[in-house]
């Protein structure tokens, strides 16, 4: 009789520690925790040095995935942050939406093996006097075009005038 | 009004194209040897200016002048829109180089039309009916320019509705200021070299 109720203390006590675990199991699944770490790496992207990218939409890649490792929008001053978990090439695709419709952009971010930025893929920064040395591009393009058309033109026509007295001599 | 990459469909990329390379090829024969000049000073004017925004409530817009290019240009409106919007993609990222012949068909059929519209007024009219033709030729321009854009997204997507409202919306006042930017240089032009008004399409 004694034997029979040390067994079923035995059962009791197994089954009791079993159930008195479960919540704490359950409340591990389900609690949140976090931790504020000083480190990352982040982007600041823009159209000028003064017009923020802001609450566009970009996809973070690691080092040879596919699928991105984040995705989501910049913040109201144009940042992206990442923290990296490998060494690697990490890259940003942004897409940026302005009057001009969308703009895209791809910046490839090297990390070394501590996880620290190593360098990036550098810009061609868009302040006035980039603007300026664009729009003086352009225009010198467009003369130079136009210009080249011109001469093959003014050369064309010359032929042709040549070729039209040549036959009016012969006639 | 730049049409991004990844918007319209296969069959409305090739289709403008197509349409584009044709008004090309016409603009270059009916560019004339001492047209070329003006053609380079108006196609750099057309590039410059799509940088000058003009704030429309939240947003802004910039100005386009296809409207004057069309009057003063005719049929080499095409040529000279298209180089200015190649530049503008390669160095502005400003549309895209699959949208190219989207964009320039969407600004030069519209300057197309403005020339036949407008120019005979502008040429043989008195100065009232030059000028209100300068205005309306302005206006035009980007009014057509709108219509297009919008046909464009009608057979690529049917949820165009609001784009084109947002659009139609915001460019109400830059086809006003263009209307205004183009009655001033008609009305110069006309004082100081009126031959540059007569074309031959």
């Amino acid at each position: 009789m004694i034997a029979i109720n040390v067994r079923v203390f035995h059962v009791y006590a197994i089954l009791t520690t079993a159930l008195s675990l479960l919540p704490v199991s359950y409340v591990q699944a389900h609690a949140v925790h976090y931790d504020v770490l000083q480190r990352g790496i982040s982007a600041k992207i823009s159209y000028t040095a003064s017009d923020p990218v802001n609450y566009a939409e970009y996809e973070l890649f690691g080092p040879g995935d596919t699928l991105p490792h984040q995705t989501g929008r910049t913040d109201k001053n144009g940042f992206v942050c990442f923290f990296p978990n490998r060494t690697g090439i990490w890259v940003i695709k942004v897409r940026g939406e302005s009057t001009h419709g969308l703009h895209g952009a791809t910046i490839e971010v090297k990390v070394d093996d501590a996880l620290n930025l190593k360098s990036f893929n550098k810009p061609f920064v868009e302040t006035l006097s980039a603007t300026l040395i664009k729009l003086f591009v352009g225009i010198s393009l467009i003369i130079g075009m136009f210009g080249a058309y011109l001469i093959l033109k003014t050369k064309k026509t010359q032929r042709f005038l040549a070729n039209k007295n040549r036959n009016g001599e012969k006639e | 009004m730049h049409i991004s990459e990844g918007i319209l469909s296969g069959p409305v990329l090739l289709s403008s194209a197509v349409l584009t390379a044709s008004g090309v090829a016409i603009g270059l024969r009916k560019m004339q040897v001492h047209k070329i000049p003006e053609v380079a000073v108006l196609t750099s004017a057309f590039f410059v200016i799509s940088l000058v925004h003009i704030p429309v409530g939240p947003a802004s817009a910039h100005l386009i002048l296809n409207g004057l290019v069309g009057l003063l240009m005719g049929w080499m409106a095409f040529p000279s829109i298209f180089v200015a919007i190649t530049l503008q993609a390669l160095l502005f990222q400003f549309g895209g180089f699959t949208t190219l012949g989207a964009n320039t068909l969407t600004m030069a059929v519209p300057a197309v039309a403005v020339y036949y519209l407008f120019n005979p007024l502008i040429k043989r009219g008195n100065n009232y009916i030059a000028l209100a033709a300068a205005f309306a030729a302005g206006v035009c321009g980007i009014l057509f320019a709108c219509l297009l854009l919008t046909t464009c997204l009608f057979l690529t997507t049917k949820e165009f509705y609001t784009v084109a409202k947002v659009m139609f919306i915001g460019h109400t006042p830059i086809m006003v200021i263009e209307g205004i930017v183009t009655t001033f240089c008609v009305s110069f032009l006309r004082k100081v070299k009126p031959e540059i008004l007569v074309i031959n399409g």
